[in-house]
């Protein structure tokens, strides 16, 4: 199995692509261009995407991904719901925060339209996939947003999204996070996996789970 | 709205407590004023006044009076 880290240079956030011979699975397609131009150098099949939570920054090309390789999106119940609304996705106000943060005008590649979207499939609390020979389990990790899930493969990778950064501390400030939620909930079962677990996070550099916690 | 009121909204925002935040005070001063506060002034506008607040809109606030005069 080889994980596929993709970038965007335009929103920040990460891609990835997990395949096993020439299937694969796809997490947070926000970058649409950045997919197809690495789908367009390999030989794969979109099996599932896999939204890890409902912020534009990590969602925004999933209805052209989805189109174009024929591929089923799934969240939780709650991204879905959330992804409908282009307030609760944060598309709406996108733009005016990436000026914010970096006090220049939003450049026209970068720029994002209000959108939504939704997931095909939805689950609640937690579910269970095999895919090609590997667990997969998907649950519900609320505190950074509603809708936030975390992706364990093999109880070895930890897909994570905005819920647990290397260098970052968790924002729980976006309409929907909750710290109480966070530490009542999603950092005990953090602390359940096993400490090599390596964390794939929406920004940033992958790395030990037992280095952070 | 009161302006109590919107303090009242603005200090629910900001997760400052009752009475922590004056009309008179200087933005730059306050420690809660970051990027996320900011963000979260551009969701309360949208929210509870129906305005769609831009970064040159915030730029010019200086105290926490001015932002209280736009949200009339």
């Amino acid at each position: 199995m080889l994980i596929h880290t993709l970038t965007s240079n335009y929103y920040g956030s990460n891609c990835y692509i997990i395949s096993e011979g020439d299937h694969a699975i796809l997490i947070d397609p926000a970058d649409a261009g950045l997919v197809r131009d690495f789908l367009s150098r390999e030989d794969l099949t979109i099996d599932l995407g896999i939204l890890t939570h409902e912020h534009c920054d990590h969602v925004y090309g999933c209805s052209a991904i989805r189109e174009e390789y024929n591929c089923k999106m799934i969240a939780s119940r709650i991204c879905d719901i959330n992804l409908r609304d282009n307030k609760k996705n944060y598309s709406r106000y996108y733009n005016s925060f990436i000026e914010i943060q970096t006090r220049l005008p939003v450049d026209t590649q970068s720029k994002m339209d209000p959108f939504t979207t939704y997931a095909d499939e939805v689950f609640e609390n937690e579910k269970t996939l095999e895919w090609c020979g590997h667990i997969i389990v998907l649950r519900e990790t609320p505190g950074h947003s509603q809708g936030s899930i975390c992706i364990v493969i093999d109880n070895s990778y930890l897909f994570s999204g905005d819920t647990l950064m290397k260098d970052d501390s968790t924002e729980t400030h976006f309409i929907g996070g909750d710290k109480e939620q966070l530490a009542q909930i999603t950092l005990p079962w953090f602390k359940t996996l096993p400490e090599s677990i390596i964390v794939y996070a929406g920004h940033g550099e992958s790395f030990r789970l037992g280095d952070k916690l | 709205m009161s302006d109590s009121e919107k303090i009242k909204l603005l200090e629910d925002a900001f997760e400052l407590d009752e009475g922590e935040l004056a009309a008179d005070a200087a933005l730059a001063d306050l420690d809660c004023w970051d990027s996320m506060a900011k963000l979260t002034l551009i969701v309360l506008m949208d929210e509870e006044c129906g305005k769609i607040l831009k970064s040159d809109d915030i730029k010019k606030f200086v105290t926490v009076q001015d932002i209280l005069d736009y949200m009339e």
